[in-house]
């Protein structure tokens, strides 16, 4: 009993130590989460214990461009959806189910652009967040698993990218394609078979495409989230790395 | 020191922190909503997204325009004019560069006329005459079997 109150009066401690309850409250929308569902879980605690974790005097903007690509991440998925409603995978007519997102839906033009230039920043935000890792040699033990783990997470990030360009099926889309799986045929002896592999056929066509908006859409999303998963529990576990 | 005292007295409606924190929680709230309208926007169905075409293109049934006459209709929310002559069938936009009138067709002069300053222009929306800055947008128009195709 006693042990209880002198939890109840931590909390309010905390609580009077700044606006913190407001912003709280917001985020727990006050009365359900905060209320019994809180009593059960205690998300309160969770989350005081999450948005309170206190951060090194080395860490500056740099370190937040991991965050940043995940926010890109986290854009790319919500406009995906989007597009997804109106999209049509198939040659004759995912350019123009494309035209018609651009100039008849409301707001096609937006979340589609939204989502073309969210790409090119994620791989920017992607590289740079790279080069910091690298720089402050944060790859080395314990966390060089963390950067395996990132090396693949950047892997599939530039073939979101690359699929996610045949998509529009317009004249840029289709030639980047073609010479971009024209690459692993130079392999020796493997080489054909992999092309043919991944456009399911001999030339770009409708397998390709369909083949490329399957993995964009349905296989790509839960394989990154599952190593985005992975990526931040790790760094949560093993902390952030230490100065320069 | 005397204002200072007068400082410490001023009551405190609300902190800084607490004023920051409403921002921040203020500017989210903006923040999403404008999301969830945009959205919703975006996923609610109107006549223009709800088009089977999917395209940019319109088409109207050949009947509706006889030769060496015109018809106005509504195109990508613009007014643009059909024409039908001998020739074939030409889409352009109805509105003329010069102050915004809605043009007609003159077929005795084979000529779009604006009617407000007499702006001439002929079947590809070249000008012609009269204080008309720039041509009139001209669309890809083309009879297919019994309807004339726009766009």
């Amino acid at each position: 009993m006693e042990e209880r109150e002198k939890r109840e009066e931590e909390k309010k401690s905390l609580e009077k130590w700044t606006g913190f309850r407001e912003i709280l409250n917001l985020i727990t929308l006050t009365g359900f989460v905060y209320g019994p569902l809180d009593e059960r879980l205690s998300i309160r605690e969770a989350l005081e214990k999450n948005l309170r974790k206190p951060v090194p005097h080395h860490v500056n903007f740099s370190f937040c461009l991991g965050g940043i690509t995940f926010f890109t991440f986290l854009v790319q998925a919500f406009t995906g959806v989007l597009l997804l409603m109106y999209y049509r995978p198939t040659t004759a007519e995912a350019y123009k189910s494309v035209v018609h997102i651009t100039n008849n839906v409301p707001f096609g033009w937006l979340f589609r652009n939204i989502h073309h230039w969210a790409s090119n920043i994620m791989i920017i935000a992607v590289f740079l967040h790279m080069l910091r890792v690298f720089f402050y040699g944060a790859y080395k033990p314990p966390r060089d698993f963390n950067w395996v783990n990132g090396v693949l997470l950047l892997v599939l990030t530039l073939t979101f990218g690359f699929t996610g360009y045949l998509l529009p099926w317009n004249q840029i889309s289709y030639w980047a394609t073609t010479v971009g799986t024209e690459i692993p045929s130079a392999i020796p002896v493997v080489g054909d078979l992999i092309k043919v592999l991944i456009r399911g056929g001999t030339d770009v066509s409708q397998t390709t495409l369909t083949r490329f908006f399957a993995v964009h859409v349905a296989i790509l999303p839960p394989v990154i989230s599952a190593f985005l998963g992975v990526h931040f529990l790790m760094i949560r576990r093993q902390g952030i790395s230490g100065p320069l | 020191m005397e204002e200072q005292k007068k400082k410490d007295e001023l009551p405190v409606l609300m902190g800084r922190r607490t004023f920051l924190d409403y921002c921040i929680g203020g500017g989210i709230a903006a923040w999403a909503s404008l999301t969830a309208y945009t959205a919703l926007a975006f996923l609610w169905p109107t006549k223009q997204s709800m088009g089977e075409e999917g395209g940019e293109g319109i088409a109207i049934a050949l009947s509706e325009v006889p030769v060496d006459d015109s018809k106005k209709i509504g195109y990508k929310g613009k007014p643009i004019i059909v024409i039908r002559t001998a020739e074939g069938v030409f889409a352009l936009s109805a509105i003329c560069p010069h102050l915004g009138c809605l043009v007609n067709w003159h077929a005795g002069e084979k000529q779009i006329e604006c009617p407000c300053h007499a702006a001439k222009f002929d079947l590809r929306g070249n000008v012609l005459g009269g204080p008309a800055p720039a041509p009139l947008l001209s669309y890809k128009a083309e009879i297919i079997n019994d309807q004339i195709k726009i766009g």
